[in-house]
Protein backbone atom coordinates (compact mmCIF):
# COMPACT_ATOMS: atom_id res chain seq x y z
CA UNK A 1 0.00 0.00 0.00
CA UNK A 2 0.94 3.43 -0.68
CA UNK A 3 2.13 5.97 1.89
CA UNK A 4 -1.09 7.79 1.31
CA UNK A 5 -3.70 4.97 1.24
CA UNK A 6 -1.83 3.71 4.18
CA UNK A 7 -3.17 6.90 5.71
CA UNK A 8 -6.29 6.54 4.39
CA UNK A 9 -6.67 3.50 6.16
CA UNK A 10 -5.30 4.45 9.31
CA UNK A 11 -7.93 6.97 9.58
CA UNK A 12 -10.96 4.85 8.49
CA UNK A 13 -9.98 2.06 10.98
CA UNK A 14 -9.29 4.51 13.74
CA UNK A 15 -10.50 2.92 17.08
CA UNK A 16 -12.54 5.71 18.95
CA UNK A 17 -12.43 6.11 22.75
CA UNK A 18 -16.10 7.08 24.16
CA UNK A 19 -17.01 8.17 27.46
CA UNK A 20 -20.48 7.58 28.67
CA UNK A 21 -21.67 8.44 32.26
CA UNK A 22 -24.13 6.60 33.72
CA UNK A 23 -25.17 8.91 36.76
CA UNK A 24 -29.11 8.19 36.80
CA UNK A 25 -29.07 5.85 33.95
CA UNK A 26 -30.97 2.58 33.27
CA UNK A 27 -28.26 0.11 32.60
CA UNK A 28 -30.37 -1.84 30.26
CA UNK A 29 -31.32 0.91 28.05
CA UNK A 30 -27.62 2.77 28.12
CA UNK A 31 -26.14 -1.26 27.13
CA UNK A 32 -28.56 -0.99 23.98
CA UNK A 33 -26.48 1.74 22.78
CA UNK A 34 -22.90 0.84 24.45
CA UNK A 35 -23.11 -1.95 22.84
CA UNK A 36 -23.42 -0.33 19.33
CA UNK A 37 -20.52 1.69 20.07
CA UNK A 38 -18.72 -1.92 21.03
CA UNK A 39 -19.51 -3.78 18.66
CA UNK A 40 -18.95 -0.96 15.82
CA UNK A 41 -22.64 -0.99 14.30
CA UNK A 42 -22.70 3.07 14.45
CA UNK A 43 -19.87 2.77 11.56
CA UNK A 44 -20.48 2.64 7.85
CA UNK A 45 -17.67 0.39 8.02
CA UNK A 46 -19.08 -2.36 10.12
CA UNK A 47 -18.53 -5.75 9.37
CA UNK A 48 -18.42 -8.93 11.82
CA UNK A 49 -15.35 -10.06 10.62
CA UNK A 50 -13.70 -6.40 10.40
CA UNK A 51 -12.69 -5.68 14.00
CA UNK A 52 -14.26 -2.18 13.97
CA UNK A 53 -15.25 -2.16 17.46
CA UNK A 54 -14.29 1.34 19.89
CA UNK A 55 -13.97 1.66 23.21
CA UNK A 56 -16.32 2.71 25.58
CA UNK A 57 -15.62 4.29 29.21
CA UNK A 58 -18.06 4.00 31.81
CA UNK A 59 -17.68 6.21 34.68
CA UNK A 60 -20.59 6.85 37.79
CA UNK A 61 -21.37 3.32 37.40
CA UNK A 62 -22.66 3.06 41.45
CA UNK A 63 -24.86 5.99 40.84
CA UNK A 64 -27.20 3.65 38.16
CA UNK A 65 -30.93 3.71 38.38
CA UNK A 66 -32.51 0.70 37.89
CA UNK A 67 -36.47 0.60 37.50
CA UNK A 68 -39.30 0.05 39.89
CA UNK A 69 -39.07 -2.70 42.53
CA UNK A 70 -35.74 -3.93 40.48
CA UNK A 71 -33.61 -3.08 43.19
CA UNK A 72 -35.37 -5.17 45.76
CA UNK A 73 -36.24 -8.08 43.44
CA UNK A 74 -34.00 -8.44 40.22
CA UNK A 75 -31.51 -11.56 41.07
CA UNK A 76 -28.73 -12.44 39.24
CA UNK A 77 -28.24 -15.94 39.04
CA UNK A 78 -24.60 -17.26 39.26
CA UNK A 79 -23.11 -21.34 39.28
CA UNK A 80 -19.45 -22.22 40.24
CA UNK A 81 -19.86 -25.58 38.45
CA UNK A 82 -19.48 -27.77 41.29
CA UNK A 83 -22.93 -29.18 42.67
CA UNK A 84 -24.70 -27.24 45.11
CA UNK A 85 -22.51 -24.07 43.55
CA UNK A 86 -25.97 -22.34 42.84
CA UNK A 87 -26.26 -18.78 44.26
CA UNK A 88 -29.32 -16.21 43.23
CA UNK A 89 -27.85 -12.46 44.36
CA UNK A 90 -30.39 -9.62 44.60
CA UNK A 91 -29.22 -6.56 42.59
CA UNK A 92 -28.73 -4.56 45.41
CA UNK A 93 -26.36 -6.70 47.00
CA UNK A 94 -24.73 -7.34 43.78
CA UNK A 95 -24.16 -3.68 43.73
CA UNK A 96 -22.88 -3.42 47.42
CA UNK A 97 -19.98 -6.06 46.54
CA UNK A 98 -19.12 -5.21 43.11
CA UNK A 99 -20.88 -1.57 41.37
CA UNK A 100 -19.28 -2.20 38.31
CA UNK A 101 -20.88 -5.54 37.95
CA UNK A 102 -24.64 -4.76 36.74
CA UNK A 103 -23.71 -2.84 33.91
CA UNK A 104 -21.61 -4.70 32.62
CA UNK A 105 -24.06 -7.92 33.09
CA UNK A 106 -26.37 -5.78 30.82
CA UNK A 107 -23.62 -5.00 27.79
CA UNK A 108 -23.17 -8.78 28.06
CA UNK A 109 -26.69 -9.60 27.90
CA UNK A 110 -27.42 -7.30 25.03
CA UNK A 111 -25.46 -8.52 22.43
CA UNK A 112 -25.63 -11.94 20.75
CA UNK A 113 -24.18 -15.04 22.18
CA UNK A 114 -21.56 -15.83 19.78
CA UNK A 115 -17.51 -16.32 20.07
CA UNK A 116 -16.79 -12.66 19.39
CA UNK A 117 -18.75 -11.04 22.54
CA UNK A 118 -15.79 -11.78 25.28
CA UNK A 119 -13.58 -10.14 22.84
CA UNK A 120 -15.64 -7.37 22.78
CA UNK A 121 -16.40 -7.05 26.22
CA UNK A 122 -12.87 -6.26 26.63
CA UNK A 123 -13.24 -3.17 25.18
CA UNK A 124 -15.54 -1.73 27.88
CA UNK A 125 -14.03 -0.19 31.17
CA UNK A 126 -16.09 0.53 33.82
CA UNK A 127 -15.37 2.88 37.13
CA UNK A 128 -17.38 3.39 39.72
CA UNK A 129 -17.30 7.18 40.35
CA UNK A 130 -15.62 9.84 38.35
CA UNK A 131 -11.94 8.71 39.35
CA UNK A 132 -10.61 7.43 35.81
CA UNK A 133 -6.92 6.41 35.31
CA UNK A 134 -5.13 9.55 33.25
CA UNK A 135 -3.86 7.38 30.47
CA UNK A 136 -7.21 6.00 29.85
CA UNK A 137 -8.87 9.24 29.96
CA UNK A 138 -6.31 10.45 27.67
CA UNK A 139 -7.58 8.56 25.11
CA UNK A 140 -11.04 9.44 25.19
CA UNK A 141 -12.13 12.12 22.64
CA UNK A 142 -16.12 11.78 22.54
CA UNK A 143 -19.38 11.69 24.69
CA UNK A 144 -21.98 9.34 24.50
CA UNK A 145 -25.22 10.95 25.11
CA UNK A 146 -27.30 10.35 28.12
CA UNK A 147 -30.38 8.58 27.20
CA UNK A 148 -32.58 9.45 30.42
CA UNK A 149 -33.05 12.99 31.22
CA UNK A 150 -30.74 13.87 34.76
CA UNK A 151 -33.07 16.52 36.39
CA UNK A 152 -31.62 19.19 38.24
CA UNK A 153 -31.95 18.74 41.69
CA UNK A 154 -34.22 21.97 43.38
CA UNK A 155 -31.61 23.00 45.71
CA UNK A 156 -29.09 23.03 42.52
CA UNK A 157 -31.10 25.38 40.84
CA UNK A 158 -29.60 28.75 41.06
CA UNK A 159 -31.22 31.78 42.87
CA UNK A 160 -32.17 34.10 40.26
CA UNK A 161 -33.49 31.81 38.54
CA UNK A 162 -35.89 31.37 41.61
CA UNK A 163 -36.64 34.17 41.82
CA UNK A 164 -37.70 35.28 38.54
CA UNK A 165 -39.76 32.63 37.87
CA UNK A 166 -43.57 33.82 37.25
CA UNK A 167 -45.19 33.28 39.93
CA UNK A 168 -49.12 32.46 39.61
CA UNK A 169 -50.02 32.86 43.49
CA UNK A 170 -47.95 33.48 46.33
CA UNK A 171 -48.63 32.79 50.50
CA UNK A 172 -49.89 35.91 52.29
CA UNK A 173 -46.96 37.33 54.15
CA UNK A 174 -48.66 35.83 57.68
CA UNK A 175 -49.65 32.39 56.52
CA UNK A 176 -48.62 29.34 58.61
CA UNK A 177 -47.42 25.91 56.27
CA UNK A 178 -48.29 23.18 58.44
CA UNK B 1 -44.16 61.04 -13.32
CA UNK B 2 -47.50 59.50 -14.70
CA UNK B 3 -45.62 58.41 -18.01
CA UNK B 4 -43.28 56.38 -16.00
CA UNK B 5 -46.02 54.96 -13.91
CA UNK B 6 -47.93 54.08 -16.76
CA UNK B 7 -44.85 52.69 -18.57
CA UNK B 8 -43.93 50.37 -15.09
CA UNK B 9 -47.43 49.33 -15.22
CA UNK B 10 -47.64 48.65 -19.03
CA UNK B 11 -44.47 46.29 -18.04
CA UNK B 12 -45.98 44.69 -14.91
CA UNK B 13 -49.01 43.62 -17.12
CA UNK B 14 -47.41 41.94 -19.46
CA UNK B 15 -47.70 38.58 -17.67
CA UNK B 16 -50.87 39.65 -15.92
CA UNK B 17 -53.09 42.21 -16.90
CA UNK B 18 -56.52 42.15 -16.96
CA UNK B 19 -57.68 40.23 -20.33
CA UNK B 20 -54.66 39.04 -20.90
CA UNK B 21 -51.06 41.02 -21.45
CA UNK B 22 -49.10 39.64 -24.44
CA UNK B 23 -47.33 36.71 -22.40
CA UNK B 24 -49.92 35.85 -19.92
CA UNK B 25 -50.26 32.76 -21.65
CA UNK B 26 -46.87 31.64 -19.90
CA UNK B 27 -48.17 32.46 -16.11
CA UNK B 28 -50.24 30.04 -14.69
CA UNK B 29 -52.00 29.98 -11.12
CA UNK B 30 -49.60 27.21 -10.12
CA UNK B 31 -46.56 29.26 -8.90
CA UNK B 32 -43.55 27.64 -8.76
CA UNK B 33 -41.41 27.28 -5.67
CA UNK B 34 -39.15 29.85 -7.43
CA UNK B 35 -40.56 32.67 -7.12
CA UNK B 36 -41.14 32.94 -3.65
CA UNK B 37 -38.76 35.22 -1.91
CA UNK B 38 -35.95 33.06 -0.26
CA UNK B 39 -34.17 34.22 2.78
CA UNK B 40 -30.75 35.21 2.33
CA UNK B 41 -28.38 32.34 3.54
CA UNK B 42 -30.65 30.20 0.77
CA UNK B 43 -29.52 32.56 -1.87
CA UNK B 44 -25.81 32.15 -1.00
CA UNK B 45 -25.72 29.00 -0.94
CA UNK B 46 -27.44 28.56 -4.10
CA UNK B 47 -25.14 31.19 -5.82
CA UNK B 48 -22.17 29.33 -4.37
CA UNK B 49 -23.48 25.81 -5.68
CA UNK B 50 -23.87 27.22 -9.11
CA UNK B 51 -20.63 28.79 -9.63
CA UNK B 52 -19.35 25.57 -8.70
CA UNK B 53 -21.22 23.63 -11.50
CA UNK B 54 -20.38 25.84 -13.63
CA UNK B 55 -16.27 25.58 -13.17
CA UNK B 56 -17.42 21.52 -12.84
CA UNK B 57 -14.15 20.85 -11.39
CA UNK B 58 -14.78 17.63 -9.91
CA UNK B 59 -16.07 13.91 -10.37
CA UNK B 60 -19.80 13.88 -10.41
CA UNK B 61 -21.67 10.73 -8.79
CA UNK B 62 -25.74 10.08 -8.57
CA UNK B 63 -27.74 7.91 -6.96
CA UNK B 64 -30.37 6.54 -9.26
CA UNK B 65 -33.17 4.42 -8.89
CA UNK B 66 -33.33 1.93 -11.27
CA UNK B 67 -35.86 -1.29 -11.65
CA UNK B 68 -36.90 -1.16 -8.49
CA UNK B 69 -33.28 -0.93 -6.68
CA UNK B 70 -31.00 2.24 -6.30
CA UNK B 71 -27.33 2.24 -7.46
CA UNK B 72 -24.78 5.13 -6.62
CA UNK B 73 -22.97 5.37 -9.56
CA UNK B 74 -20.49 7.49 -10.94
CA UNK B 75 -18.80 8.39 -14.88
CA UNK B 76 -17.09 4.92 -16.65
CA UNK B 77 -18.40 2.40 -13.77
CA UNK B 78 -20.48 -0.88 -14.35
CA UNK B 79 -24.01 -2.03 -13.82
CA UNK B 80 -25.48 -5.31 -13.78
CA UNK B 81 -29.11 -5.13 -13.44
CA UNK B 82 -31.20 -8.54 -13.50
CA UNK B 83 -34.33 -9.87 -15.24
CA UNK B 84 -36.03 -9.02 -18.51
CA UNK B 85 -35.07 -5.56 -19.77
CA UNK B 86 -36.00 -4.74 -23.50
CA UNK B 87 -33.08 -2.52 -24.18
CA UNK B 88 -30.48 -4.25 -26.76
CA UNK B 89 -26.80 -4.36 -27.32
CA UNK B 90 -25.38 -0.81 -27.96
CA UNK B 91 -28.28 1.22 -27.24
CA UNK B 92 -27.72 4.32 -25.38
CA UNK B 93 -30.22 5.52 -22.59
CA UNK B 94 -30.15 8.11 -20.16
CA UNK B 95 -31.68 7.03 -16.58
CA UNK B 96 -33.75 10.10 -15.39
CA UNK B 97 -34.99 8.84 -11.73
CA UNK B 98 -31.96 10.76 -9.83
CA UNK B 99 -32.74 11.37 -6.19
CA UNK B 100 -29.39 12.55 -5.20
CA UNK B 101 -26.62 14.52 -7.26
CA UNK B 102 -23.15 14.86 -5.81
CA UNK B 103 -19.41 16.37 -6.74
CA UNK B 104 -16.89 16.73 -4.02
CA UNK B 105 -17.87 19.71 -2.30
CA UNK B 106 -22.02 19.83 -2.63
CA UNK B 107 -25.00 17.89 -2.89
CA UNK B 108 -28.07 18.17 -4.42
CA UNK B 109 -30.82 15.80 -2.90
CA UNK B 110 -34.45 15.48 -4.39
CA UNK B 111 -37.02 15.18 -2.60
CA UNK B 112 -37.46 12.51 -3.67
CA UNK B 113 -36.36 13.02 -7.51
CA UNK B 114 -33.95 15.35 -8.35
CA UNK B 115 -35.35 18.76 -10.86
CA UNK B 116 -36.10 16.68 -14.06
CA UNK B 117 -33.63 18.29 -16.21
CA UNK B 118 -31.04 19.28 -13.94
CA UNK B 119 -29.00 15.54 -14.03
CA UNK B 120 -28.46 14.00 -17.10
CA UNK B 121 -27.37 10.52 -16.72
CA UNK B 122 -26.10 8.58 -20.25
CA UNK B 123 -25.43 5.02 -20.13
CA UNK B 124 -24.77 2.36 -22.71
CA UNK B 125 -25.74 -1.54 -22.77
CA UNK B 126 -22.75 -3.69 -23.15
CA UNK B 127 -24.03 -6.91 -22.50
CA UNK B 128 -27.13 -8.92 -22.54
CA UNK B 129 -26.38 -12.82 -21.32
CA UNK B 130 -27.66 -15.46 -18.65
CA UNK B 131 -26.35 -15.67 -15.39
CA UNK B 132 -24.79 -18.95 -14.08
CA UNK B 133 -27.02 -21.64 -13.15
CA UNK B 134 -28.30 -21.18 -9.83
CA UNK B 135 -30.30 -24.39 -8.06
CA UNK B 136 -32.90 -23.88 -5.43
CA UNK B 137 -32.94 -27.03 -3.55
CA UNK B 138 -36.37 -28.52 -1.16
CA UNK B 139 -36.23 -31.11 1.25
CA UNK B 140 -38.54 -31.85 3.52
CA UNK B 141 -36.75 -34.91 6.05
CA UNK B 142 -38.06 -38.37 6.37
CA UNK B 143 -41.05 -37.06 4.49
CA UNK B 144 -39.67 -38.49 0.71
CA UNK B 145 -40.24 -34.55 -0.91
CA UNK B 146 -36.87 -33.46 -2.89
CA UNK B 147 -37.28 -31.42 -5.58
CA UNK B 148 -34.28 -29.16 -7.33
CA UNK B 149 -35.07 -26.32 -9.47
CA UNK B 150 -32.21 -24.93 -11.87
CA UNK B 151 -32.88 -21.32 -12.67
CA UNK B 152 -30.94 -18.83 -14.93
CA UNK B 153 -31.25 -15.31 -14.93
CA UNK B 154 -31.52 -12.34 -17.83
CA UNK B 155 -28.87 -10.13 -16.70
CA UNK B 156 -27.88 -7.08 -18.41
CA UNK B 157 -24.51 -5.04 -18.25
CA UNK B 158 -24.49 -1.33 -18.43
CA UNK B 159 -21.50 1.44 -18.82
CA UNK B 160 -22.01 4.62 -17.56
CA UNK B 161 -21.02 7.04 -19.70
CA UNK B 162 -21.50 10.47 -17.71
CA UNK B 163 -23.54 12.32 -15.17
CA UNK B 164 -23.67 15.77 -16.00
CA UNK B 165 -25.13 18.30 -13.87
CA UNK B 166 -26.44 20.75 -16.90
CA UNK B 167 -28.60 23.33 -15.32
CA UNK B 168 -27.95 26.07 -12.79
CA UNK B 169 -29.99 25.29 -9.06
CA UNK B 170 -33.12 27.16 -8.83
CA UNK B 171 -33.60 28.02 -12.64
CA UNK B 172 -35.80 27.08 -15.36
CA UNK B 173 -33.85 24.08 -17.06
CA UNK B 174 -32.94 24.66 -20.58
CA UNK B 175 -34.37 21.09 -21.58
CA UNK B 176 -37.69 20.77 -20.54
CA UNK B 177 -39.76 17.47 -20.87
CA UNK C 1 -19.76 -17.09 4.65
CA UNK C 2 -17.55 -17.51 1.24
CA UNK C 3 -18.52 -19.94 -1.39
CA UNK C 4 -16.04 -21.45 -2.97
CA UNK C 5 -16.70 -24.08 -6.04
CA UNK C 6 -13.71 -25.21 -8.33
CA UNK C 7 -16.32 -25.27 -11.25
CA UNK C 8 -17.62 -22.07 -11.04
CA UNK C 9 -14.98 -19.43 -9.77
CA UNK C 10 -16.21 -16.15 -8.16
CA UNK C 11 -15.54 -13.08 -10.30
CA UNK C 12 -15.87 -9.16 -10.16
CA UNK C 13 -18.11 -7.62 -12.96
CA UNK C 14 -15.70 -6.47 -15.71
CA UNK C 15 -15.59 -5.12 -19.32
CA UNK C 16 -12.87 -5.94 -21.84
CA UNK C 17 -10.69 -2.65 -22.59
CA UNK C 18 -13.66 -0.17 -21.37
CA UNK C 19 -16.12 -1.04 -23.72
CA UNK C 20 -18.75 0.84 -23.96
CA UNK C 21 -17.11 4.28 -22.78
CA UNK C 22 -15.89 5.54 -25.85
CA UNK C 23 -17.80 3.16 -28.45
CA UNK C 24 -19.06 -0.04 -28.39
CA UNK C 25 -17.74 -3.40 -29.85
CA UNK C 26 -19.76 -6.58 -30.44
CA UNK C 27 -17.99 -9.23 -28.64
CA UNK C 28 -18.87 -11.89 -30.50
CA UNK C 29 -15.81 -12.63 -32.74
CA UNK C 30 -16.88 -15.91 -34.77
CA UNK C 31 -19.96 -18.61 -35.11
CA UNK C 32 -19.36 -21.91 -35.94
CA UNK C 33 -22.51 -24.28 -36.49
CA UNK C 34 -21.88 -27.95 -37.00
CA UNK C 35 -24.93 -29.84 -38.46
CA UNK C 36 -25.83 -33.24 -40.27
CA UNK C 37 -27.18 -32.70 -43.42
CA UNK C 38 -29.85 -35.64 -43.23
CA UNK C 39 -29.86 -36.43 -39.16
CA UNK C 40 -33.50 -35.78 -37.32
CA UNK C 41 -31.58 -33.97 -34.66
CA UNK C 42 -30.24 -31.13 -36.92
CA UNK C 43 -34.11 -30.49 -37.98
CA UNK C 44 -33.76 -27.46 -35.92
CA UNK C 45 -30.72 -26.19 -36.58
CA UNK C 46 -31.26 -26.52 -40.62
CA UNK C 47 -34.51 -24.86 -40.15
CA UNK C 48 -32.12 -22.12 -38.56
CA UNK C 49 -29.88 -21.75 -41.51
CA UNK C 50 -32.16 -21.96 -44.12
CA UNK C 51 -34.61 -18.91 -43.05
CA UNK C 52 -32.57 -16.70 -40.56
CA UNK C 53 -28.81 -17.15 -41.32
CA UNK C 54 -28.40 -14.98 -43.83
CA UNK C 55 -30.17 -12.28 -41.96
CA UNK C 56 -28.02 -12.56 -39.04
CA UNK C 57 -24.73 -12.23 -41.09
CA UNK C 58 -25.97 -9.17 -42.81
CA UNK C 59 -27.37 -7.72 -39.60
CA UNK C 60 -23.55 -8.34 -37.93
CA UNK C 61 -21.26 -7.60 -40.13
CA UNK C 62 -18.48 -7.90 -36.88
CA UNK C 63 -19.40 -11.38 -36.70
CA UNK C 64 -17.85 -14.52 -38.99
CA UNK C 65 -20.28 -17.56 -39.72
CA UNK C 66 -18.84 -20.72 -39.95
CA UNK C 67 -20.79 -23.50 -41.32
CA UNK C 68 -19.36 -27.16 -40.56
CA UNK C 69 -21.75 -29.75 -41.88
CA UNK C 70 -20.91 -33.25 -40.57
CA UNK C 71 -21.87 -36.48 -41.59
CA UNK C 72 -23.44 -38.06 -38.60
CA UNK C 73 -22.52 -35.40 -35.84
CA UNK C 74 -24.92 -34.03 -33.71
CA UNK C 75 -25.44 -30.34 -33.94
CA UNK C 76 -23.35 -27.87 -32.37
CA UNK C 77 -22.98 -24.38 -32.01
CA UNK C 78 -19.51 -22.97 -31.12
CA UNK C 79 -19.24 -19.19 -29.69
CA UNK C 80 -15.78 -17.82 -29.77
CA UNK C 81 -15.57 -14.06 -28.22
CA UNK C 82 -12.92 -10.94 -28.56
CA UNK C 83 -11.19 -11.82 -24.42
CA UNK C 84 -11.13 -15.76 -26.15
CA UNK C 85 -13.55 -17.37 -24.52
CA UNK C 86 -15.31 -20.47 -26.12
CA UNK C 87 -18.70 -20.84 -25.76
CA UNK C 88 -19.61 -24.37 -26.89
CA UNK C 89 -23.62 -25.42 -27.33
CA UNK C 90 -25.28 -28.44 -27.80
CA UNK C 91 -28.67 -28.06 -30.29
CA UNK C 92 -29.76 -31.60 -30.52
CA UNK C 93 -33.23 -32.02 -30.98
CA UNK C 94 -34.17 -28.20 -30.14
CA UNK C 95 -36.83 -26.54 -32.04
CA UNK C 96 -36.25 -23.71 -34.28
CA UNK C 97 -37.38 -21.41 -32.09
CA UNK C 98 -35.20 -21.85 -29.08
CA UNK C 99 -32.26 -22.06 -31.67
CA UNK C 100 -33.26 -18.28 -32.13
CA UNK C 101 -33.50 -17.28 -28.90
CA UNK C 102 -29.96 -19.09 -27.94
CA UNK C 103 -28.28 -17.98 -30.98
CA UNK C 104 -29.17 -14.06 -29.78
CA UNK C 105 -27.95 -14.91 -26.63
CA UNK C 106 -24.47 -15.56 -28.31
CA UNK C 107 -24.41 -12.36 -29.92
CA UNK C 108 -25.14 -10.17 -27.24
CA UNK C 109 -23.12 -11.54 -24.37
CA UNK C 110 -19.91 -10.55 -23.95
CA UNK C 111 -17.90 -13.83 -23.30
CA UNK C 112 -18.83 -16.69 -21.61
CA UNK C 113 -20.65 -14.80 -18.79
CA UNK C 114 -22.28 -18.14 -16.87
CA UNK C 115 -19.06 -19.58 -16.22
CA UNK C 116 -18.37 -17.54 -13.26
CA UNK C 117 -20.58 -16.64 -10.03
CA UNK C 118 -20.67 -12.24 -10.00
CA UNK C 119 -19.34 -11.77 -6.66
CA UNK C 120 -20.92 -7.96 -6.77
CA UNK C 121 -23.50 -6.57 -9.11
CA UNK C 122 -21.56 -3.12 -9.23
CA UNK C 123 -17.80 -2.21 -10.34
CA UNK C 124 -16.24 1.33 -9.90
CA UNK C 125 -12.50 2.51 -10.35
CA UNK C 126 -13.43 5.43 -7.94
CA UNK C 127 -15.67 3.82 -4.64
CA UNK C 128 -15.28 7.53 -3.09
CA UNK C 129 -15.59 11.33 -4.29
CA UNK C 130 -16.20 13.20 -1.14
CA UNK C 131 -13.52 11.08 0.61
CA UNK C 132 -14.14 7.77 2.20
CA UNK C 133 -15.66 7.60 5.41
CA UNK C 134 -13.39 8.92 8.90
CA UNK C 135 -14.50 8.66 12.67
CA UNK C 136 -14.05 12.77 12.55
CA UNK C 137 -16.18 13.25 9.28
CA UNK C 138 -19.45 14.21 11.18
CA UNK C 139 -18.32 15.04 14.34
CA UNK C 140 -18.35 18.64 15.83
CA UNK C 141 -15.33 20.42 16.17
CA UNK C 142 -15.84 21.79 19.36
CA UNK C 143 -15.10 17.99 20.71
CA UNK C 144 -11.40 18.85 19.79
CA UNK C 145 -10.85 21.25 22.66
CA UNK C 146 -13.49 20.01 24.86
CA UNK C 147 -12.75 18.82 28.86
CA UNK C 148 -14.52 15.31 28.24
CA UNK C 149 -16.74 14.29 30.44
CA UNK C 150 -18.62 17.76 29.60
CA UNK C 151 -22.55 17.75 30.15
CA UNK C 152 -22.81 19.69 27.03
CA UNK C 153 -21.46 16.90 24.86
CA UNK C 154 -22.99 14.32 27.27
CA UNK C 155 -26.56 15.84 28.66
CA UNK C 156 -29.71 13.97 26.86
CA UNK C 157 -30.64 17.02 24.90
CA UNK C 158 -34.19 14.96 22.49
CA UNK C 159 -36.89 15.09 25.29
CA UNK C 160 -40.30 16.86 24.05
CA UNK C 161 -41.25 20.09 25.47
CA UNK C 162 -42.61 20.09 28.94
CA UNK C 163 -45.82 21.84 30.32
CA UNK C 164 -44.34 23.83 32.35
CA UNK C 165 -41.87 24.88 29.59
CA UNK C 166 -44.64 25.87 26.90
CA UNK C 167 -47.00 28.04 30.05
CA UNK C 168 -43.44 29.75 30.21
CA UNK C 169 -42.71 30.56 26.73
CA UNK C 170 -46.59 31.25 26.34
CA UNK C 171 -46.00 33.74 29.33
CA UNK C 172 -43.10 35.11 27.56
CA UNK C 173 -44.32 35.53 24.22
CA UNK C 174 -47.26 37.79 25.86
CA UNK C 175 -44.48 40.39 26.79
CA UNK C 176 -45.20 43.81 25.19
CA UNK C 177 -41.10 44.33 25.21
CA UNK C 178 -39.86 40.80 24.29
CA UNK C 179 -38.77 39.38 20.70
CA UNK C 180 -39.08 35.92 19.35
CA UNK C 181 -35.56 35.19 18.47
CA UNK C 182 -34.88 36.28 22.33
CA UNK C 183 -36.33 33.75 24.13
CA UNK C 184 -34.29 30.54 25.44
CA UNK C 185 -35.65 27.32 25.71
CA UNK C 186 -34.27 25.62 28.73
CA UNK C 187 -33.37 21.91 28.53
Amino acid sequence: MSAAKRVQQWATFARTWHVFDCKWQDPYESAHVIKKYLMGLHKPIYHPMNDCGDVVVCINSKDIALRGNEWRKRAYFHHTGYPGGASWTLAWELHNKDPTMIIKKAVYRSMTGNLQRRHTMQRLFIYPEDKVPEDVMQNVTNQIRQIRLVPTRLDHIPEEEVKNFPKIMDYPEDYVLK
Amino acid sequence: MAMIRAGLQRIANIFSGPQGGILSRFATNLVPVESKPVPETTKDVIAACNKLIEQNASRNFAIVHLLGKQWRITDGDLLVVEGYWPPNIGDKLTLDKVLLAATKDFSLIGRPLVQPGLVTVTATVISKGLSHTRTHFKKKRRKQFMRINFQRAQQTILRINSIEIANKVNEAPKNVF
Amino acid sequence: MSAKNLFLPAAFVRAPLQNGVGRYVCQLQRITFKFCKSHGGSRGLRDFIEQNLVEFAKENPGVVVYMKPRRHRSPVIVGEYLNGDRVWMSVHNKTHDEITKWVEVMRTQQGDVSSSRLRKYQYTDHPSIQGPWTPFTFKIPELNTAQLPDPKFGANNRLPQSATEELRLMFEKQKLNVKEEELKVAE
